[in-house]
């Protein structure tokens, strides 16, 4: 007999954890590179279109179809940074950010070339869920999401705390004029920046595309509750993001789960939590000032 | 120079606004994008197989057919801009669509007020009925699709059904007669269109244990999501759908099992297989080198296209709209490749539903215990 509560909880972490992935990307490229990737959803969908590809179409086993495809949608992001976004980088932020906009819509157009309007499926094994302690069911990639965004997670804020090049990265946060003073490469740290924000997109995006299956807009909906949950939790903060992938996540589900608000508008959730904290707090949960990529 | 200008923009502005050639135009609103694009598309492929056929043939009024075609979304905004365009840019007499409920919805009013008609082979909201004189529908009214389920959910003496709706114009009309018609408890659920995940829905409906889930949706794209969450929760009892998760074997693979395990049954276009529906699939098949999918949709559509060309034929002017109308109005015990029917004051066909269950492959018509 499950638990309804102990599966809401479950389902609201796995929802929280997957957004999370994706919230951390964009609140990356905003602390560093200044502008609002709207293009960040569309890497969601070629990280699950790639397990496509790698797992279904090529029949690689799951773990290398999946390293493959990060890898190739890490390739790109640096690729998008270098061609599209680097050019502009000193131009008014409303310029990247319609480049993104447009970008956004190539990609989708360009899924929906190549792989048609239809819903794919990546996996081809027969779903499976299993009990927890009698509680609740989780599945086998529910697991895996959570496990591979808590290390994820802690990863990214070691190497922004801990590793050398994490700290050149905040300091192009901070000032990136007195960072270049003080030899930091801006180049290769956008390249950084647009290459781990890729790879979590696409990690979220491989275990999106198991969860949900795979359709040509499904970065859409994803990169649209990860606005609010950056929001939520201050633009720029790392903390704040994952704060608020998880506020949104349980939010979404325990409010349906009993009832408080029709399940009907549980896409409205994200922007009504949002709004509320906004209310008490205009800077987000964690905004105290401007300065990007905060604990 | 400014003679030279002039000449230009006057044969670039006529290139425009009329066509330039002696074909019979029509317009076609269909989603040809977004998550009804599979169905939509297959329509559209379907409409060109046979247009094809049609002027190798002959044609119409002794002149080649066109169809133009628009992308409806699946959206009520698309679609009126979308009638828009093919009546004041193309000057269609006639549009065939849209498939949705909302698409039709949009488009009839730009239809009605500018006399062009508009006959949808799908759509079954119930206030197509009373969209207007030009507005037809040559598909069942969605209404009866919630009848006959909540009859036979009665009939097999089910106690308690969770209802799961889709928030759009088709499933809320099912929805509506279902309520009416169905004698027991009811626990029901809605989704916004393009929710792709229905985890908290599915632990509440498991948590109320009723006896049948009833799956009603507009857009079949959450019905795979669905059913692999459902599977996920390892859901066990009677399962109902609407039709529009007929007829596609894809949206089936790696679920069937599932569905046949839990007598999975729908509400379908009541379609007896005859010659005629037999050489449109097969048309199709040649044209596009495959079996067509959603077989039961095609069969209406080719007879709304060849309604409108009984009436074309009868009236000599493709652009006598209101002559076309009266023709439609008075259209009865008309043999199609769907069956025979007529139309009624409203401009409805009067087609009915049928119960098909999951044989393994297919939802297939099946032998109701009595």
């Amino acid at each position: 007999m499950n638990d309804l509560l102990a599966q809401l909880i479950w389902n609201g972490l796995v929802a929280g954890s997957l957004l999370a992935l994706v919230s951390l990307g964009l609140t990356l490229i905003y602390g560093i590179a200044g502008f609002v990737q709207f293009a960040h959803g569309e890497l969601v969908a070629l990280g699950a279109y790639g397990m496509l590809i790698f797992h279904k179409f090529l029949g690689w086993e799951i773990f290398p179809a999946g390293v493959a495809s990060v890898a190739c949608v890490i390739f790109f992001g640096i690729f998008l940074e270098k061609i599209l976004f680097r050019p502009v980088r000193k131009k008014n932020p409303l310029v990247p950010l319609v480049i993104s906009i447009g970008l956004s819509i190539l990609l989708q157009s360009l899924i929906l070339i190549f792989f048609g309007p239809q819903i794919q499926t990546i996996s081809d094994r027969h779903f499976e869920s299993f009990s927890v302690a009698g509680k609740f069911l989780a599945t086998p990639n529910q697991l895996c999401a959570v496990v591979a965004a808590v290390i994820l997670t802690a990863g990214l804020i070691f190497f922004l705390k801990k590793t050398r090049r994490g700290q050149s990265l905040r300091a192009v946060s901070d000032n990136r004029n007195l960072a270049q003073i003080f030899g930091v490469n801006i180049d290769s740290a956008m390249r950084w920046i647009f290459g781990v924000s890729a790879g979590l997109a696409a990690v979220a995006g491989i275990f999106l595309g198991f969860e949900r299956n795979l359709e040509p807009m499904m970065g859409v909906q994803i990169s649209i509750t990860a606005f609010a949950a950056v929001i939520l939790g201050s633009l720029g903060s790392v903390r704040g993001a994952i704060f608020g992938a998880l506020t949104i996540g349980f939010a979404e589900n325990l409010l349906v789960g009993f009832g408080v608000i029709p399940s009907g508008f549980s896409s409205a959730i994200p922007f009504l939590v949002l709004i509320g904290i906004l209310l008490v707090r205009p800077t987000g949960f964690f905004g105290k000032s401007s300065q990007f990529l905060r604990e | 120079m400014k003679k030279l200008f002039f000449l230009a923009t006057a044969i670039f502005i006529s290139g425009c606004t009329a066509p330039n050639d002696e074909k019979i135009r029509l317009g076609a609103i269909l989603p040809l994008t977004g998550g009804m694009a599979e169905m939509g598309l297959e329509l559209q492929k379907s409409l060109i197989a046979e247009v094809e056929f049609l002027n190798k043939n002959g044609g119409i009024l002794e002149r080649d057919l066109e169809i133009i075609f628009e992308d409806g979304q699946c959206n009520p905004g698309v679609a009126t801009a979308a009638a828009q365009k093919l009546v004041r840019v193309e000057k269609v007499p006639v549009i065939l669509g849209g498939l949705c409920s909302p698409e039709t919805l949009g488009a009839a009013p730009i239809a009605e007020k500018n006399r062009v008609i508009l006959i949808t082979s799908v759509s079954g909201a119930e206030s197509i009925s009373d969209a207007g004189d030009f507005i037809f529908r040559n598909a069942p009214e969605g209404n009866t699709n919630g009848q006959i389920i909540a009859d036979h959910a009665s009939a097999l003496g089910l106690q308690k059904i969770a209802l799961v709706n889709e928030l759009s114009d088709f499933p809320l009309s099912v929805k509506k007669t279902f309520l009416e018609n169905y004698d027991g408890e009811i626990f029901e659920e809605n989704f916004a269109p393009g929710t792709m995940d229905f985890r908290t829905v599915i632990s509440k409906i498991e948590n109320e244990k009723p006896d049948a889930l009833f799956f009603n949706p507009q857009q079949n794209q959450s019905f795979k999501v669905f059913l692999k969450q459902l599977v996920e929760a390892q859901w066990s009892g009677q399962l109902f759908f609407n039709n529009t998760v007929v007829g596609n074997p894809a949206l089936y693979e790696e679920i069937e099992d599932f569905l046949q395990k839990n007598d999975a049954i729908a509400g379908s276009y009541d379609v007896v297989p005859n010659p005629q529906q037999t050489a449109v699939l097969e048309r199709f098949e040649t044209q596009w080198n495959r079996p067509a999918l959603f077989r039961h949709l095609l069969a209406n559509q080719h007879d709304s296209l060849h309604l409108i060309l009984a009436a074309m034929k009868k009236t000599g002017d493709e652009n006598d709209t209101e002559g076309i109308r009266d023709f439609l109005y008075g259209v009865e015990n008309f043999v199609g490749a769907s069956g025979t029917f007529s139309i009624d004051e409203n401009g409805d066909a009067g087609k009915s539903y049928s119960l098909v269950k999951f044989d393994g492959t297919e939802f297939r018509n099946f032998e109701r215990k009595k």
